[in-house]
């Protein structure tokens, strides 16, 4: 299980009380982010939760560039974005960010072209780019042959989504930002991400993602923002976060399937310690029915 | 200040809701006085009626309570746009003869009459950008849809496709925010991937290259959605328009008349001024 133990504390990436308004300046302006102060340390998993319209994509568009704050300052890799010699083609490089729906975003007509996209616009030669394609293709689980001359809109949405991940990973980048990255994917595809997230964190890939399924935020993640109308309302570990159970639902969130479960068995009468993962409460549980037993 | 709000950009066909005089009116009231507008402003020839024109339409967008600034989005969009064309038509339809010449250099010739013409010009284009932005910041797309399909009605008996026709324009005006919408999602992930999006404006040259790679699969992204869309309608069991009833009723009042009749006085003399200008009046006046 990972955790925010072992890291050093340089932050790479650091948000200082930014805001963002969509169509500033007309009569459909909305505010999106209203003053969003958070770090990001190198080699952490860090979630931002957070219902729909939250701010939780404006966020992480911030943290490559995207976006460039209307007021407040993004530091990323100790470089202020919108500084004029700041390269924001360096940053985008360092920290990828993998959109929402990222299956629709496949715009080449190749697999291999889409996935070569980035690193030959780096400037990379044929035989370094061709290495870096299958690569890339193998740390999402597709094999550089059978898919490399496959036609895009011919993949299936899961495939597809594989293809714009392996895309962002063959910028090599430092920092992975994924924006609701299991969304809509099938229980053995979502088992597969989450798998796979674990492995590029195992090489040394920081990584931020947004998401509204406390489950994955369980499994994965080290530190937690609960992000609410634009504001960070909560943070900390995942254990000081979902004790506040009363309070994510008001903001229409919830906690994760096991620490429902241990709170539904507590009020039935259970002795109990906290689990956030189905593995600890089965943990916990078999530990309560055993102090039953010798009790 | 960010380069990929395109939508910020494309203000004709957003609707700005509001309760104004101009907002209550019926649509087919504002699709005549739209359309006799728009007719007029193109045949008149002449500088006066033109700035007359812009400043009633300067007037309405007030009495909407549209911020200016907003309305103006479009037109500032449109800019290089309306320098090219007034450009061209300059040197195309050259009026050498008319008044004394201001420039020339090379081959080129300048008379104060190109320049009145590329003035002219530009300001047609304004009220054009103007009215039609008016238009669809005050009129839902409900309520263009049954103004088009009502004034088209009396045709439907001799085969017109009243409610066809109606539909097809709503589909697409519906589109442009949504290509917009696509436009910015892709331009994303091509500079979340190395392109050389949102670093500065750079040229319009160079910044027209950088749409190239997005045409492509906007275009696709297009007709996958009209795909889906088509096959959403016939989920619901779209006919067409035969038998239908309607959520919305339109009931003309004394006023909508008026305001119809009235532009359409507006657009005959502005039709009038191709034969009798009133800026040679105007200027033997000064």
């Amino acid at each position: 299980m990972p955790s925010s133990s072992g890291v050093t504390s340089m932050p790479i990436i650091e948000v200082r009380g930014i805001h963002h308004t969509y169509m500033a300046g007309t009569p459909l302006a909305q505010e999106a982010l209203r003053g969003v102060t958070l770090s990001i340390e190198r080699g952490e998993i860090v979630a931002i939760i957070g219902s729909t319209g939250s701010g939780k994509s404006t966020l992480l568009q911030h943290m490559n560039g995207l976006l460039l704050a209307q007021r407040g300052e993004v530091w990323i890799f100790g470089q202020r974005v919108g500084d004029r010699n700041t390269d924001l083609r360096e940053v985008r490089q360092r920290v990828g960010l993998v959109l929402q729906r990222p299956e629709d975003q496949v715009f080449e007509q190749y697999v291999g072209d889409d996935v070569a996209y980035g690193p030959r616009l780096g400037g990379l030669s044929r035989p370094e780019l061709r290495e870096r394609v299958r690569w890339a293709m193998e740390q999402v689980g597709l094999d550089f042959e059978a898919y490399r001359d496959r036609l895009t809109p011919s993949l299936s949405g899961g495939e597809r989504r594989r293809v714009a991940l392996a895309g962002v990973l063959a910028m090599q980048p430092l920092v992975l930002l994924l924006d609701e990255p299991t969304a809509g994917l099938d229980p053995a595809a979502h088992l597969e991400l989450l798998h796979r997230l674990l492995e590029l964190r195992a090489q040394g890939i920081t990584i931020v993602f947004a998401t509204h399924d406390m489950d994955d935020v369980a499994r994965l993640a080290g530190r937690i923002y609960v992000l609410h109308e634009g504001q960070v309302v909560l943070s900390g570990s995942k254990r000081e976060v979902f004790v506040h159970r009363a309070e994510l639902e008001r903001i229409g969130l919830d906690v994760p399937f096991a620490a429902r479960l241990t709170d539904a068995l507590r009020t039935r009468g259970m002795q109990l310690c906290d689990a956030l993962t189905l593995d600890e409460a089965e943990q916990a549980i078999l530990e309560a029915l055993h102090e039953r037993a010798t009790a | 200040m960010s380069e990929f709000e395109f939508l910020r950009n494309v203000t004709i066909g957003q609707y700005l809701e509001g309760d104004s005089v101009v907002h209550r009116l019926d649509p087919r009231a504002k699709l005549i006085a739209l359309t006799a507008l728009l007719t007029g402003v193109v045949t008149t020839p002449s500088l006066a009626a033109l700035s007359a024109t812009l400043g009633l339409v300067c007037a309405l967008v007030w009495r909407a309570r549209i911020p200016f600034r907003y309305a103006l989005r479009g037109v500032r969009a449109a800019a290089p746009f309306l320098l090219f064309v007034a450009l061209v038509r300059m040197l195309t339809m050259p009026q050498h003869d008319v008044g004394p010449v201001l420039w020339r250099w090379w081959r080129v010739t300048i008379a104060l009459g190109d320049l009145r013409m590329a003035i002219v010009t530009i300001a047609r284009f304004l009220v054009l950008i103007l009215g039609l932005s008016l238009f669809s910041f005050t009129t839902s797309t409900t309520h263009v849809t049954h103004g088009i399909e009502h004034l088209f009605r009396p045709l439907q008996r001799v085969g017109f496709p009243a409610h066809e026709l109606s539909l097809v324009a709503v589909i697409a005006l519906r589109f442009v925010p949504l290509l917009a919408l696509e436009a910015e999602r892709l331009a994303k992930a091509q500079a979340s991937r190395g392109a050389d999006f949102g670093r500065g404006s750079g040229n319009p040259f160079t910044r027209a290259r950088r749409m190239l790679p997005l045409l492509v699969p906007l275009f696709v992204t297009a007709l996958r959605r009209a795909e889906t869309l088509a096959m959403a309608m016939e989920a619901r069991c779209y006919t067409g328009g035969q038998g239908r009833t309607h959520l919305v009723q339109l009931r003309a009042r004394p006023r909508d008349a008026a305001a119809a009749l009235l532009s359409l006085a507006w657009a005959g003399l502005l039709v009038g001024t191709a034969w009798v200008n009133p800026d040679r009046y105007l200027a033997s006046l000064l």
